[in-house]
């Protein structure tokens, strides 16, 4: 059965609205029964509180979580009312609606609701006189504040991004889109974690056919605890590969852009990743800056970025097939310098330039695990000693340390497809080393073979690339003005 | 399912590339940077090669690179390479050979018998430069160039200097191969010689060896191989020197004028009895140096312009009459017959061709600079 479906129409609050249900009541008709129930599915929770009250009419039970909720709204707006107020004759629609000061109150229709109400943060109150069940919201808990996101700074442009609240997040993503055609689903994922993912689109930009198909894999998730939005990356995964073919972002500019393209953004709740679908190759070439600051001067950083590419993807494999098969293609002066570079390194060259990109890894990810300070410290220190120390040991020459930094420091260019192009720049050195040029070119067809088939959510991966359609994608290697970027990317242009 | 065909039939294309190359590691391979091929008495090949080789010393700790000398013997050039994997650490490499020095006893004999192992080896690049000399081996080895350290990489630096480079000849094995199927089979290759003065020797590259049908038959001093590049329109700079007689008067001294640009426009006809081999030449040169003043009017110009034309032309009939005489086709005449008349077949043509050759000077320079007084 397809997890219950809450359509937000207008609203911030994911607690409001029409509610779709899906199951029937398995409440009992006794308040004694029905709280006798809760209490043993709540039962080991040290922070849950049963606060049994008298009204004027009979006895109510409010639960409520004390860590996850307002005590001093649920006291000032709940309790005291409740005991104040005089209910006597009124029914529960009037307690809902004049007596509670709370802006959002419900009524709960069974009991898995009403537990994940509870566990929400919310409160639940009881009636002795009435079998009906309200709940209130009374969330409250810490959250970090706005910050800049760390993966994304810009130079220029908005400082802001996601929380791993999703209320902040939905309101940050609102401010930037003000329109009635942005549309807001919530599909509550994981039977144990319960957690809310906010599939976000604009009607009418965004393809039917990618609208309903997200959809469909997200409602047929059935993982368990959905703790982070990369469950929702693998899931909209379609084939198995090191590049990731659904994007990310922490910037809500950024997402806000993907959606007026017409892409779709989903956000998870406890993370500040938003996930974009789909998600282009040509899209890791880019950052937001290209947006943000002069068009020419960034033009001209993107080719270095996609010069940086070539660099890390091809140099190893391309110095490991020269050198190793064609004298014939180096310089004389240059193949004097390497062979004497190389003259008291003992054993083959590909054994050296594995070790060189090994130790240059195993620095990178020291630098990465440790505190920021430190980390970058150890990095360029580690570099500068590790790379010196090795040619002093006769483990590898000048040249080959210095085609291994190229690589590796051009690999920082491009760092959303980091991992991928390190392992792809292997497998074209070993295509090099065994076959030479020929092998190099072999693993280059393959490289390319390889992301030409692969798809982001049934858009090609390369996506406008390698098709003689004219789509209004104009972001490509140089990009254009912002106001002839901006349009639906998915549309065929004249 | 298409596309998985044609990327599959592309690695197997690549597949069958790879079966030219192995691996090796640069620092396992002696590099030849110069070969030079002599032919001794008993009529063998005898190979001498310069190399490469890179070593750790344990003496200083640190990594070198040294010259070494290699020279085996063999019934054939290839014979004789293979031979020095008896004497090297690491496999023998050719691709850095840049040239290759024949002696006058090969060239004599005839380049057509060590030429198959230079074009077909998978490692000798068509690239070098193939050069005759009329020195020793052991002199050419052992001769203390201090312009580089690799006698093959000094040939290289000196055959590509940039004011050589304009001077055409015949250097490269992929021009001579071209040239050597070309009809008249005659070509000039470049003559290295040891020039002593008594400051110091130099290695230089003078004249040209001339060869028919692969064989040497006689040389050419560098003056006339100035009107041999005129003649067959190869060249774009050099010096021509004149006296001043008409100029000025004076008979010992001498004036001088570079080619700026030169094109020679040839024909031939051939009327059943003669063959007339048309040149016109088109000069323009510049006044570089005079030994006397003169007044540079343009009326002097003129003057310069004929003084210029006359010398060229006196030297290219010399030179054509002289090849004329010894029966070599160094003008490219037979090739030049086999292309407008294909089907008249006349042996030795230079012998009944004749000469008609026009020059057009044009004296460049600055307008403003009237006078060199």
């Amino acid at each position: 059965m397809p997890p219950d479906r809450i359509l937000f129409n207008g609203a911030t609050n994911n607690n409001i609205g029409v509610i779709i249900m899906g199951k029937r009541s398995l409440l009992h008709k006794k308040y004694e029964d029905n709280l006798k129930e809760i209490k043993k599915s709540l039962e080991n929770i040290f922070d849950i509180t049963f606060r049994t009250i008298e009204t004027d009419q009979g006895e109510a039970t409010v639960i409520f979580i004390d860590t996850m909720s307002d005590i001093q709204q649920i006291s000032e707006n709940i309790i005291k009312p409740l005991i104040k107020r005089e209910i006597k004759g009124e029914d529960l629609d009037y307690i809902k609606e004049k007596i509670l000061n709370i802006a959002i109150s419900e009524y709960v229709m069974n009991l898995q609701e009403l537990i994940l109400q509870v566990l929400s943060g919310n409160t639940v109150i009881l009636f002795s006189f009435d079998d009906r069940i309200i709940y209130c919201e009374t969330k409250s808990y810490s959250n970090r504040g706005i910050e800049e996101p760390p993966t994304e700074t810009v130079i220029k442009g908005p400082r802001e991004g996601f929380t791993e609240n999703i209320n902040d997040n939905i309101s940050l993503v609102r401010r930037r889109l003000r329109n009635q055609k942005l549309k807001l689903e919530n599909i509550n994922i994981g039977k144990g974690s319960n957690t809310n993912v906010i599939m976000v689109y604009l009607d009418g930009e965004a393809p039917s056919k990618l609208v309903n198909y997200i959809r469909k894999r997200l409602e047929d998730e059935e993982v368990e605890y959905l703790l982070d939005s990369n469950y929702i990356d693998e899931r909209l995964q379609e084939k198995r590969s090191v590049f990731d073919t659904i994007g990310y972002t922490e910037k809500p500019d950024i997402a806000v852009t993907l959606i007026t393209e017409g892409r779709v953004v989903i956000l998870v709740d406890n993370t500040p990743f938003a996930v974009t679908a789909p998600h282009f190759f040509i899209e890791d070439m880019t950052t937001p800056d290209d947006y943000y600051s002069n068009k020419y001067a960034q033009n001209y950083f993107r080719i270095v970025r996609w010069v940086g590419l070539l660099i890390a993807l091809l140099l190893p494999g391309l110095y490991l097939s020269i050198a190793t098969h064609h004298f014939k293609l180096i310089p004389t002066v240059f193949v004097f310098r390497l062979a004497v570079t190389r003259a008291g390194v003992p054993y083959p060259m590909i054994v050296e330039i594995f070790i060189m990109m090994f130790f240059f890894q195993v620095l990178r990810e020291a630098g990465i695990r440790l505190p920021q300070p430190i980390g970058s410290a150890l990095s360029i220190v580690g570099a500068l000693i590790l790379g010196d120390a090795a040619i002093g040991a006769g483990l590898a020459s000048e040249i080959t340390v210095l085609v291994v930094a190229l690589a590796s420091i051009s690999l920082f260019l491009i760092p959303k497809i980091y991992g991928a192009i390190v392992i792809w720049s292997n497998i074209i050195m070993i295509f090099g080393a065994v076959l030479g040029l020929p092998g190099f070119f072999i693993g280059f067809c393959i490289f390319v073979s390889h992301i030409a088939g692969l798809t982001s959510c049934g858009y090609p991966y390369l996506f406008p690339l390698g098709t003689f359609k004219n789509f209004n994608f104009k972001d490509l290697i140089l990009r254009a003005d912002l106001r002839d970027i901006s349009d639906n990317i998915f549309e065929e242009g004249e | 399912m298409m596309k998985k065909i044609i990327l599959a039939l592309i690695i197997v294309v690549n597949l069958f590339l790879a079966g030219c190359f192995d691996y090796n590691d640069i620092n396992r391979v002696i590099f030849v940077t110069a070969a030079v091929v002599d032919i001794d008495d008993e009529g063998k090949y005898v190979l001498y090669t310069e190399a490469f080789h890179s070593f750790r010393s344990n003496q200083t700790n640190a990594e070198k690179g040294d010259k070494l000398f290699f020279r085996m013997e063999g019934l054939t050039l290839f014979d004789a390479a293979r031979d020095f994997n008896r004497q090297a650490a690491f496999k023998v490499d050719y691709t850095q050979m840049k040239a290759v020095i024949v002696t006058e006893r090969v060239a004599e004999k005839g380049l057509n018998y060590i030429v198959d192992i230079l074009e077909r080896g998978q490692e000798t690049i068509l690239r070098a430069h193939i050069i005759v000399t009329d020195e020793e081996p052991s002199t050419i080895l052992n001769f203390p160039i201090k312009q580089n350290e690799y006698i093959g990489l000094y040939l290289n630096e000196l055959m590509e200097n940039p004011f050589l480079v304009k001077m055409f000849r015949v250097d490269r094995l992929n021009q001579y191969l071209n040239q050597r199927y070309q009809a008249g089979h005659t070509h000039i290759l470049s003559n290295l010689s040891i020039e002593e003065n008594p400051v110091d020797a130099r290695m230089t590259v003078d004249g040209g060896a001339i060869f028919v049908n692969d064989k040497l038959v006689g040389k050419i001093e560098e003056g006339k191989m100035q009107a041999w590049r005129f003649l067959t329109n190869r060249v774009d700079r050099g010096l021509i020197i004149f006296p001043a007689t008409d100029i000025t008067g004076d008979e010992e001294l001498f004036m001088a004028v570079d080619t700026i640009h030169s094109s020679t426009k040839s024909d031939i006809e051939y009327d059943g009895n003669k063959i007339i081999l048309k040149k016109s030449m088109t000069l323009k040169t510049s006044l570089m140096e005079t030994q006397v003043p003169f007044v540079f009017n343009s009326e002097n110009a003129e003057k310069i312009q004929q003084a210029t034309e006359k010398v060229v032309k006196q030297n290219c009939e010399e030179l054509f009459n002289q090849m004329k005489e010894k029966n070599i086709d160094i003008f490219d005449i037979e090739a030049q017959l086999v292309r407008k008349y294909p089907n008249i077949e006349i042996q030795d043509p230079i012998t009944i061709t004749e000469l008609h050759l026009e020059i057009n000077n044009q004296l460049m320079g600055s307008p403003n600079v009237t006078s060199f007084k």
